[in-house]
């Protein structure tokens, strides 16, 4: 792989620019037109066209190597989303806490995570268990089943590792310590079956009480969303657990196992999306013939999706629960791992002619699975992002300006 | 060697379709989304445990109907707080009970909607008294004596009265004590009053086994020194006091409420010779019933005056045409858009006031927009629109207004509202016409109108109410 792609210099060159000009549109589009041109929004777009330009040049240089940009983004969304997040909840309540009428309302914003909980209770009694606006705002149930469509039959689980404002939480933790205190790798196994039989329970717990059991006992991410208030001695319990939870999953295991714990072991979004990820277009393969099983890639991998046994096996793929992050490529010493397309009629399609003129050369990089992939995910990150970070950056800078204003 | 060809050309087509997906799709799909998650939307709904449960049945009381009854009409309070309307009632919704709901505030509940055309809700003063089918020993009397001077059925005497005044909502029984609390929400300003009646205590409990309910529906303006909270009338209005349209109507046993859920004449039945109280009918609610609106009786309403009003306008263009050979004529009913800009196009610039040419000008540029494309047609409709809501400002109060208003109406009602958010303002145009025209044809038609504009809209109340405007005139 780096072999061909260093025979096509000249090709790849163009086929990067066109990339980063299709990109640019999209940019142009979804973030300064949408918002009118506002400081902001070209601040933003900036920072997006100038990461996403630098992951496809890094990419032609070092395979695996723009997997860093992918990191920042998802870390600087989470943190935007938060921001953005709770201040439209004080804008709407006045507080971060769940109002009684935003209950009575059905006005709760509805995330990813509930979908895998409102599947069964909808499939079964034909109603949306979780009181959220159907159509009409950004978390609303339709628009959030759609995107959650489209990204399972594109991207599939890579939502998880590109365009998870939560996730960038764990991402960014699990990157402060230098050293593994705790190694989960003999014990991924166990953990990935663990993982699926929590959805399960989840699922069926959901369909039991007919309300989403996840969102109201075990999400760590109520701490920094919106959460209950404390009136009663459940609620007091429930609160003790959103901070436990999110203490020990989002910050403390993530820093002593460089792994992202919570998104591989008990989100039930990521369970149900590595199930459903075989409708995606995308997957990672290994080149078990020329694996030297040095487990790099293992260690390296954040979702726990490649143990001992995915290599000693010479299965060519990771586990179910990959999401696509890039992180075994980049770890890869031998370059071995790549993306690939999931059908097996594209299967390695483009690996077996060699294109001697410049066009060919520069089509056959802007085909690759891997610049396909890329794009596709970046064009999510950019779409989803957009507003939430537009919204934070303008709070920031009037806090900012704020700020100054009283020193003065 | 042709399998290999074949094979090859697939895995071409497939490749580039993934490209097209990525590269185009995603970006088309996020843009589109709207209309695709409007459409999804239809075919979703949250359990109803979470929203207040089935609806048992609604109920729309007539528009601006606040002012008592026909016999003598009440004027608000002049105190700047109580502004027009906010003492309208329009729609009374009755939901089943809802046992075992999650993350509600009560588990078990009962809740009651009422809708006011307009206004802040700590200027109402309502009361509710509701007869329960399985128990007996009501009472006759309101729940604080002479304060809305008002008797109820005997046959139908009220269990409990639910008193909803200055932001708060108690439950009594028929023996006048205090039972509960209930859940208060005032919503879309002040304009939706959402009550949860909790359904702990056992008194409240038996509503769970009513077959049929009976409610009285009450609306007075409030006052937190009065009896039972509801600002007495005099013969003439004060900042404290209601008053009487006509000082000579003025009588003691007139009662305080301004507007009652069902016919405002049940008010007028007081007797001043034997000194009794109005007497009041109740709505009769089947509690173990799903209400549904009767969605094929609405499409035939709409369909039969929509085809009422085609034939009205072929009678009228036929005579307009036999009578009055005038080109002018001609064209209003001509469907050459072109001939007709030009036409009207002339007449403005011979005389730029002329505000009926003016709003056909803008009518035909709309009618141009539709044969468009897309970037084309919004430029044609918002240039369109600057002629129409000209027209209509200089047309206010003169004749002819009804021709302008119509067509800006008719424009309003089919532009897309998702790109020129026009239904709402078409709906109010299509009412306004209703109130300047006398003939029943054209008002029957502007109300089944306004009821598809708010439809449209997301107004589903409104809509509904208006339907019955035209419902009346078909009767």
């Amino acid at each position: 792989m780096r072999v061909r792609l260093k025979s096509q210099k000249g090709g790849c060159m163009i086929a990067s620019s066109v990339l980063c000009v299709l990109m640019f549109f999209e940019i142009m589009f979804f973030v300064i037109l949408n918002s009118n041109f506002t400081h902001a929004s070209i601040v933003y777009a900036l920072f997006l066209f100038f990461v996403f330009a630098k992951m496809i040049f890094a990419e032609r240089k070092k395979i695996g190597s723009g997997v860093r940009y992918r990191r920042l983004c998802q870390i600087v969304f989470a943190v935007g989303f938060c921001i953005a997040f709770i201040s439209d909840l004080y804008q709407e309540r006045g507080s971060m806490t769940v109002t009684t009428s935003a209950l009575a309302n059905a006005e709760l914003p509805f995330c990813h995570i509930a979908i895998p909980q409102i599947a069964l209770p909808l499939l079964v009694t034909k109603n949306i268990i979780f009181p959220a606006r159907i159509t009409g705002h950004y978390a609303a149930v339709a628009s959030m089943l759609l995107i959650w469509f489209i990204c399972t039959i594109t991207i599939g689980r890579g939502w998880c590792s590109w365009v998870c404002f939560y996730g960038g939480w764990e991402e960014g933790f699990s990157h402060i310590a230098k050293k593994q205190r705790v190694n989960l790798l003999p014990k991924n196994q166990a953990l990935r079956e663990f993982h699926f039989g929590f959805l399960f329970f989840i699922a069926l717990a959901s369909l039991c009480e007919l309300a989403c059991v996840y969102c109201q006992w075990f999400c760590p991410f109520k701490l920094i969303t919106e959460f209950s208030p404390i009136t009663s001695i459940p609620t007091l319990i429930a609160t003790v657990l959103f901070i436990a939870l999110f203490l020990s999953l989002s910050v403390a295991l993530p820093i002593l196992t460089k792994k992202r714990v919570q998104c591989s072991n008990l989100c039930p979004f990521g369970a149900f999306a590595s199930l459903t990820d075989r409708f995606s277009m995308f997957k990672i393969t290994i080149d078990t013939k020329k694996c030297v099983g040095c487990m790099k890639c293992a260690m390296a991998c954040p979702f726990g999706a490649i143990d001992v046994k995915t290599i000693q096996e010479k299965k060519g793929m990771p586990e179910i629960t990959c999401a696509k992050c890039g992180e075994c490529i980049n770890a890869c010493p031998e370059k071995i791992i790549s993306y690939d397309f999931r059908s097996r009629l594209l299967s390695c399609s483009l690996k077996s002619k060699t294109v001697k003129t410049k066009f060919g050369q520069g089509m056959q990089y802007l085909l690759h699975p891997a610049q396909l992939f890329t794009f596709a995910s970046f064009t999510f990150f950019v779409i989803m992002s957009s507003s939430f970070m537009i919204r934070a950056l303008n709070i920031l800078a009037n806090s900012f300006i704020n700020f100054f204003a009283r020193g003065v | 060697m042709i399998k290999l060809i074949c094979f090859s050309f697939l895995k071409k087509l497939f490749i580039l379709k993934t490209a097209l997906i990525c590269f185009f799709g995603i970006s088309m799909f996020f843009i589109f989304s709207s209309n695709l998650s409007d459409f999804i939307g239809k075919y979703l709904q949250v359990d109803s445990r979470f929203t207040g449960g089935e609806i048992a049945n609604e109920f729309f009381d007539e528009l601006d109907d606040d002012k008592g009854c026909e016999k003598y009409a009440l004027r608000y309070p002049l105190h700047k707080s109580f502004s027009s309307n906010s003492l309208d009632l329009i729609c009374y919704t009755v939901f089943q009970p809802v046992t075992n709901a999650r993350w509600q505030e009560n588990a078990d509940y009962w809740q009651l909607m009422l809708e006011y055309k307009s206004g802040s809700a700590v200027v109402r003063n309502i009361m509710i008294y509701i007869d329960v089918d399985v128990i007996t020993n009501g009472s006759e009397d309101t729940l604080f004596d002479f304060a809305e001077k008002v008797r109820f059925q005997k046959n139908h005497e009220w269990d409990f009265a639910i008193w909803i005044c200055n932001n708060t909502c108690n439950v009594y029984n028929s023996k006048k004590e205090f039972i509960t609390s209930a859940e208060y929400y005032a919503e879309k300003n002040d304009v939706q009053i959402k009550v949860r009646v909790p359904l702990k205590n056992k008194q409240l409990q038996k509503i769970l086994c009513a077959t049929n309910t009976y409610h009285y529906v009450l609306t007075g303006a409030y006052s937190p020194f009065d009896r039972g909270g509801f600002m007495p009338v005099s013969e003439k209005a004060s900042m404290s006091r209601g008053g009487m349209k006509n000082a000579n109507h003025y009588n003691t046993l007139v009662p305080p409420v301004y507007d009652v859920l069902g016919s405002n004449a049940a008010l007028a039945t007081w007797n001043a010779e034997s000194f009794e109280h109005a007497l009041l009918e109740p709505v009769e609610v089947c509690m173990k019933k799903k209400h549904e609106r009767n969605k094929t009786e609405i499409e035939h309403i709409v369909k039969q005056v929509k085809q009422d009003y085609e034939n009205y306008m072929n009678e009228l263009s036929q005579v307009s045409l036999r009578e009055n050979a005038e080109a002018g004529s001609a064209l209003f009913f001509s469907r050459d858009v072109d001939e007709r800009l030009s036409y009207y196009g002339k007449k403005l610039q011979e005389n730029p006031d002329d505000y009926v040419s003016m709003s056909c000008y803008g009518a035909a540029l709309a009618m141009k927009g539709g044969e468009s494309s897309v970037f084309k047609a919004i430029s044609l409709v918002n240039e369109a629109y600057k002629y129409l809501d000209a027209a209509s400002r200089l047309a206010f109060g003169k004749d002819g207004e009804i021709d302008v208003l119509m067509n800006r109406a008719c424009v309003s009602a089919s532009v897309p509202n998702h790109v020129f958010e026009k239904a709402q303002s078409g709906a109010e145009d299509f009412i306004r016409i209703a109130n300047l025209t006398d003939d029943e044809r054209i008002k029957a038609y502007c109300y089944v109108m306004a009821y598809e504009c708010y439809k449209i809209c997301g107004k589903e109340n409104q809509a509904f109410l208006i339907l019955q405007e035209a419902k009346k005139m078909i009767k």
